[in-house]
């Protein structure tokens, strides 16, 4: 971990929708190199909460800066060097795995096709495989969804149950990516359900109930249920 | 912007839905010619032998009233299907990320618009290909139908695209003015195509579901033919009589065209893409 400035920084943070608090007043920071793990329940606010960093969820009320930049400032309301897994992965499911990578690869144009090739090869899926997505089994999708958030080497890294589907090797790899993000100075947010595999991959795992940060998660609060095999 | 536009054209043509549209449009030409290839009903008209005109120029013809319905569809089956296929599987955050909100809307709009636009552009050039391929051939019936009563158009055959000035009875009748006539009814019925292409993009914003998306401009459409009739027009007014009416009713066709059909359509599209980029840039209902 480094002593730079938080490249996260969120202050106040706070979405009411619909009648209800959904995020409740979050002060968080994230500094480059550190790997913080959200750890609660379905519909606790951990989603909407990366969902707010990403831009994609504009906050009712509170400041949002990535990358010393305030999001409400930017012209595209999104941070620049973002890389995100969200649930579901947003692959489309008449392209092969390759197709899919090329092609938002295409959009930032920081990448060759070789590049891309080899990121396959890293989370074990084939370059050449012509299957579409649509035939994927769900471990295949999650690990090509990880592939396509990392492979640009963001500097933030947004990540919402990146261990969805993924059998113990595919585990393994996730938090061995992860790692190697931290070790060239990512800021990395992860949202899960398992205490056992974010405190793993974590510098700090805190713990949100009902859209309120209550502090660092202990093993006591958190039901850890065994990860879904596919 | 030029990105999204690459991800649409990826997309869209792999999708059975836009294929689905081709289908529809080809379908509706085809109905349409072959109601006014009838030679009980109209006289083969000289030099109007190509599918496009043929199909423009079917002034009367009980089937074009399946246009109201169809052009709709055929508009805002990609359209619609861009946003919320997007939406629905999640690629809409992996763009928005990357390109921003104000790239990924626009870069949508258009590029959803002109995969609306290419599926009735290829419907009407495999149409046009069908024509010249077997309407100067001698068919079997086809269910007591003579199908082939274009026999006369043999000679005339002009080509791919020919002539849509073509001089038509009814257009000196009531215009006099062949040219200005099928320019306006071309363009009304593409203005008011794309002005509900980007209704159903806009509409996906908040249905997940593509086929969804098509209950807005199609609701839109019929309300605007039982308007349109209310108002005391003889006919059912469909998008493609739309140019038409600019001349005919000097003050009810102007209004009903432009309100309803085009300018209702894309204010609205406008106030929905100005609403989420000022006020919101979010999805509605994105709370998960």
């Amino acid at each position: 971990m480094t002593t730079e400035a938080p490249r996260i920084i969120l202050q106040g943070v706070h979405k009411r929708y619909q009648g209800r608090d959904v995020v409740h007043g979050i002060d968080l920071t994230v500094a480059p190199g550190e790997v913080v793990g959200l750890i609660g329940p379905n519909g606790c606010g951990k989603t909407t909460l990366l969902r707010i960093v990403a831009g994609l969820v504009q906050p009712t009320a509170g400041t949002v800066t990535v990358g010393g930049r305030q999001l409400a400032d930017l012209p595209g309301g999104v941070p620049e060097g973002l890389g995100v897994l969200f649930d579901p992965p947003g692959l489309l499911p008449h392209l092969s795995g390759f197709a899919n990578l090329s092609m938002l690869a295409s959009i930032r144009r920081v990448m060759t096709d070789t590049e891309v090739r080899a990121w396959m090869q890293r989370v074990r899926l084939n370059p050449d495989d012509k299957k579409r997505v649509g035939a994927y089994s769900q471990g295949m999708v999650q690990r090509l969804g990880i592939a396509q958030a990392l492979m640009e080497a963001p500097d933030v890294l947004l990540l919402d149950e990146p261990t969805n589907a993924l059998d113990p090797d595919g585990v393994e790899l996730v938090a061995s990516l992860i790692g190697e993000a931290q070790s060239r100075g990512a800021a990395i947010l992860v949202a899960s359900h398992y205490l056992e595999e974010v405190s793993r991959v974590c510098t700090r795992v805190l713990k949100i109930a009902e859209g309120r940060l209550i502090g660092a998660a202990r093993e006591d609060l958190v039901r850890t249920p065994a990860p879904e095999l596919p | 912007m030029g990105s999204i536009i690459r991800a649409e054209w990826a997309r869209s043509i792999r999708t059975w839905r836009w294929w689905l549209a081709v289908a529809t449009a080809l379908l509706l030409l085809l109905f349409t010619a072959v109601q006014y290839a009838q030679p009980w009903y109209h006289d083969p008209t000289p030099r109007a032998v190509n599918f496009f005109s043929v199909t423009v120029e079917a002034f009367g013809a009980w089937l074009t009233a399946l246009w109201p319905v169809l052009v709709p569809v055929v508009a805002a089956l990609p359209a619609g299907d861009s946003l919320a296929v997007d939406r629905q599987r999640g690629l809409d955050a992996l763009l928005i990320t990357r390109v921003g909100w104000g790239r990924y809307l626009w870069g949508k709009l258009v590029g959803a618009v002109l995969m609306g636009g290419l599926a009735i552009a290829v419907a009407v050039g495999v149409a046009e290909g069908l024509f010249l391929l077997l309407f100067p051939r001698a068919l079997p019936k086809f269910l007591g139908w003579v199908v082939n009563p274009a026999l006369p158009y043999r000679e005339k055959i002009s080509g791919f695209f020919a002539d849509i000035y073509a001089t038509q009875f009814h257009v000196h009748l009531f215009w006099g003015a062949p040219g200005v006539y099928v320019v306006l009814v071309v363009a009304g019925a593409l203005a008011s195509a794309l002005a509900l292409a980007a209704l159903a993009t806009t509409s996906a914003v908040w249905v997940r579901r593509p086929l969804l998306t098509l209950a807005v401009p199609v609701i839109l459409f019929l309300v605007g033919d039982v308007v349109t009739l209310a108002l005391g027009n003889r006919y059912l007014v469909p998008s493609v009589y739309a140019g038409a009416y600019l001349s005919w009713h000097p003050f009810i066709g102007p209004w009903t065209v432009l309100g309803l059909y085009w300018a209702v359509p894309l204010a609205a599209s406008a106030a929905i893409m100005g609403w989420i980029m000022r006020w919101h840039r979010e999805w509605p209902r994105s709370v998960h």
